[in-house]
């Protein structure tokens, strides 16, 4: 037990307190998205699919933002109409690379590794978004459709006290996270 | 100034409907995240990990798909397992495989996103850091760059 313990301190302290920030600040992009994007993207997106992907890949590689808070921006823009496998593009690209991890990768292993790095990753997560795509399409899936169906189940009740809950811990830690960001920074510089 | 109140209000509210959604899903998956740590070493990996150009790239990658380290958390312990004598395939694998998809990342997706998404994502972040990881391990060098700053021994993030 006492190792459980030390495991939810962990999750609960030093992951959420390193998650906090850029998920509160994805929240709050995804509702500017919400807000700002035209009302139906699906028109433009459709008739430009591989356009849609470039700029996303474009958007996600140099980015800073992580799997959980990737996923908030991707479901905004899958409601408004974006085209899943541009949405995936952003989710691979995104949370995979950003600014700090292109510069580690060229101290840490080498130049060439980099271009491998970069390119690889652009090239698959293309290839990911044509075949999600292709798996839509080729299923009849709506994706605008499905996005937040499965939270339905869940009652109103425990959307809210789950709300409550997440909204402590994040207040708790976010604290602690913003701290230690500064700190990161500071040490990367530093190099 | 009253209609960028309402433009704000506006944002904040629809913040507000999509984290209604997905808060009780993070809690679960930083609970789940909570007894991988428990079970499973970030740090014992290299030990699994076994040789060859192949191998260690599919197994590093299947390590980093469940674990919930971001970009920068990531940092440490891939430098830590080539440090360790991973080669360069399997370091860049975990690297990309960690951070693009978690066990809370998981969650989320289930709560925001389709059924066909949150399976797709962590596949297809297998597939990218496998590709990757290969990709280096065939065509790649493991000689540092001439200019060589000791970034491996103090891991940020």
């Amino acid at each position: 037990m006492p190792r459980l313990k030390k495991g939810l301190t962990y999750a609960f302290g030093e992951l959420l307190s390193d998650i906090a920030r850029p998920f509160v600040i994805g929240m709050l992009i995804a509702g500017g998205i919400t807000f700002f994007f035209p009302e139906d993207l699906t028109a433009w997106a459709n008739e430009h699919t591989f356009l849609s992907m470039l700029v996303m890949l474009g958007a996600g590689i140099p980015m800073y933002v992580c799997a959980t808070s990737s996923t908030p921006i991707a479901a905004a823009l899958i409601l408004k109409g974006l085209n899943p496998g541009a949405a995936l593009v952003f989710l691979l690209a995104g949370p995979a690379t950003n600014a700090a991890t292109i510069n580690i990768v060229k101290n840490i292993f080498n130049t060439r590794a980099l271009v491998i790095y970069l390119s690889m990753i652009a090239v698959c997560s293309l290839a990911m978004g044509f075949f999600v795509d292709w798996i839509y399409a080729f299923m009849h899936l709506s994706p605008t459709v499905m996005v937040g169906q499965a939270s339905e189940v869940i009652p109103h009740v425990l959307q809210l006290t789950g709300a409550v809950v997440l909204t402590i811990l994040l207040g708790i830690n976010g604290i602690v996270g913003f701290r230690r960001m500064i700190q990161t920074h500071a040490q990367v510089h530093a190099h | 100034m009253e209609k960028t109140v309402d433009i704000v209000y506006d944002i904040l509210a629809a913040s507000w409907d999509l984290y209604l959604d997905v808060a009780i899903f993070m809690l679960f998956g930083f609970f789940i995240a909570g007894l991988l740590y428990v079970f499973f070493k970030a740090d014992q990996i290299k030990r699994h990990l076994g040789t060859g150009k192949i191998r260690p790239v599919f197994l590093s990658a299947l390590f980093g798909i469940p674990l919930p380290l971001c970009s920068c958390g990531v940092v440490p312990v891939a430098a830590s397992l080539k440090k360790q004598g991973a080669n360069s395939g399997a370091a860049l694998s975990f690297m990309i495989a960690t951070p693009e998809s978690g066990v809370d990342s998981i969650a989320v997706s289930w709560a925001m996103l389709d059924p066909v998404m949150t399976v797709l994502r962590p596949v297809a972040g297998f597939i990218t850091a496998v590709s990757t990881g290969i990709a280096q391990n065939f065509f790649g060098s493991e000689t540092p760059d001439k200019t060589k700053t000791d970034l491996i021994k103090e891991p940020g993030g």
